[in-house]
C-alpha cells in the first residue's frame, strides 16, 4: 500500500446480474448495458493475473481526481466482461490515458465527441485474444469491445467522466463505449506501427488516442497508388475535424486491399504521411471569415502553422499522421480525426 | 452549463469554497458583440466578488 492510496470500497448490492446492472444504472456506475458484478473473488484473479498489487497506482483521473489503483481498474475490468488474460493490456492503456500528454482532463470535459482507441500491439495483444482483421472496429469480438468497454468505465466511475456532468460531450460518439483493436501485421506491407513509437516489432504496448469513430473512406475504382492517396486525402481534408481546427494527430487506417495497392506504387509508411500532409488540406476561402480567423489566431498562438497556399491542412507535420493497416477483405480504409492539437497519441509497454 | 463540473474539480481539487464567476455559454461561436457583452459583465461580477459586494 502506498501513502496515497487504499482498498476499494465495498458495497452490498443484488448478486442476480440483472438487478446488479439495474442498480449501476441508478447509482451513475454503468455505460447502459448490463454488467458483471465484480465480486471480491472475480477481482482478486483479474489482480493476480496482472502480476502487479492490488494498490499500485496507475494514474489520478479528472475530473474526480480519482486513484486509478490496479484494484479499482480490476473491478471495472470485471464488470466490462474482460477476462484476466486481457487485464495487462487496460493497465497499459489506463497509464497512457493517465500521461499528461494525453490530457484525458480535457478529453472528458470537452463538448467535442472523444472516443478512446486503444490499438494494442505485439505478443500480448494476440495472447489477449484481440482482433485486427475482419470487423475489428465492430461487434463480435470480446476482447476488443471489452477492454474497450473497461476503459470507459473506468472514465466513468474513477475519472468521473459521467455524460452531462465531467463529460459533456454535445452529442457523444458509439466511439466511447468500447474501441479497441490491434493491426494486421500480417497483411501490412509495412513494419508495424509500433515500431513508428519507438518500439521493436516483438515487444507488446498500447497506443491511445482521443479520437472520433472511424470515418470510412470507400475507394473502389482507382487502381493506382496515387488514386487511392487522392481519395484518402479528398476525404481528410475536410472543413469539420478539429484536426482542420487545431491540427493534432489524426489515424489513417488504411484495409489491406488499399495497403497492398499503395504499397506496390512503392509507397512507404513516411510516403503515405508527406502525401497526406500535402494533399489532405481544405481551402481557405471555403471557410467562414470568423472561424478562418479563429483558426488563424490559434495557429498565431502556437498551435502550428498548417496555412499553405490558401489551405488549411490537417496536420503540421508529415509525421504527425499515424497509419495502421486493419480489417479484411474489401477497398475500406477509415481515418479517426482527433481532438486536435489539445491531445497527443501515448504509447506504454504492456507489462 | 459547466458549474456543476466546475464544483466537482473545486471540490476534488481541494477548493470547495473556490470563489468564481459564470460566463454563460456559449462564448464560442458566437458575434463580437455578443463577445463583448458577456465580456462587460463578467468584469462587474468580478469586481463585485473582489469588493464584496456579491
Amino acid at each position: 500500500m502506498t501513502a496515497r492510496t487504499r482498498p476499494a470500497e465495498t458495497f452490498e448490492l443484488p448478486a442476480d446480474p440483472v438487478e446488479f446492472s439495474r442498480e449501476c444504472q441508478r447509482r451513475g456506475w454503468s455505460d447502459g448495458l448490463p454488467l458483471i458484478p465484480p465480486t471480491a473473488e472475480r477481482v482478486a484473479a483479474m489482480v493476480t493475473a496482472s502480476g502487479r498489487e492490488p494498490l499500485e497506482l496507475i494514474g489520478v483521473l479528472s475530473p474526480r481526481q480519482g486513484m486509478a489503483t490496479v484494484e479499482a481498474i480490476a473491478a471495472n475490468a470485471v464488470m466490462a466482461g474482460c477476462e484476466p488474460r486481457q487485464f495487462s493490456v487496460l493497465l497499459a492503456a489506463v497509464q497512457a490515458v493517465a500521461d499528461p500528454r494525453f490530457n484525458h482532463d480535457g478529453i472528458n470535459a470537452t463538448t467535442h465527441p472523444c472516443g478512446i482507441f486503444v490499438l494494442a500491439s505485439g505478443p500480448k495483444a494476440r495472447e489477449a485474444g484481440i482482433h485486427g482483421g475482419t470487423g475489428c472496429f465492430g461487434p463480435g469480438f470480446q476482447a476488443n469491445v471489452s477492454i474497450g468497454r473497461a476503459l470507459r468505465l473506468v472514465m466513468l466511475n474513477i475519472a468521473g467522466a459521467s455524460p452531462g456532468v465531467g463529460d459533456r460531450a454535445t452529442q457523444a460518439t458509439p466511439a466511447k463505449l468500447a474501441f479497441c483493436a490491434t493491426e494486421r501485421e500480417d497483411a501490412s506491407p509495412w513494419p508495424p506501427f509500433h515500431t513508428t513509437r519507438g518500439f521493436a516489432a516483438g515487444d507488446s504496448c498500447v497506443t491511445v488516442w482521443a479520437c472520433e469513430g472511424p470515418h470510412n473512406i470507400q475507394e473502389h475504382g482507382s487502381n493506382t497508388a496515387e488514386g487511392i492517396l487522392l481519395t484518402i486525402a479528398g476525404a481528410m481534408g475536410q472543413a469539420g475535424s478539429n484536426n482542420i481546427l487545431a491540427g493534432g494527430e489524426p489515424v489513417l487506417c488504411l484495409g489491406p486491399e488499399h495497403a497492398a495497392t499503395i504499397a506496390s506504387g512503392g509507397y512507404s509508411r513516411e510516403d503515405i504521411q508527406q502525401y497526406v500532409f500535402e494533399h489532405a488540406r481544405y481551402p481557405v476561402d471555403r471557410l467562414s471569415p470568423e472561424f478562418l480567423e479563429m483558426v488563424r489566431d490559434r495557429m498565431q498562438g502556437g498551435e502550428g502553422e498548417r496555412e499553405i497556399d490558401g489551405t488549411i491542412g490537417i496536420i503540421e507535420r508529415p509525421e504527425e499522421l499515424h497509419v495502421i493497416v486493419a480489417g479484411g477483405v474489401g477497398k475500406h480504409s477509415c481515418w479517426m480525426p482527433t481532438f486536435g492539437g489539445m491531445t497527443r497519441p501515448v504509447t506504454v509497454a504492456i507489462r | 452549463m459547466f458549474e456543476d463540473l466546475l464544483k466537482l474539480e473545486a471540490e476534488q481539487r481541494g477548493m470547495p469554497g473556490l470563489t468564481y464567476l459564470l460566463v454563460e455559454h456559449p462564448l464560442g461561436g458566437i458575434r463580437p458583440d455578443a463577445v463583448r457583452a458577456k465580456a462587460h459583465a463578467a468584469v462587474d461580477a468580478l469586481e463585485a466578488a473582489l469588493l464584496g459586494n456579491r
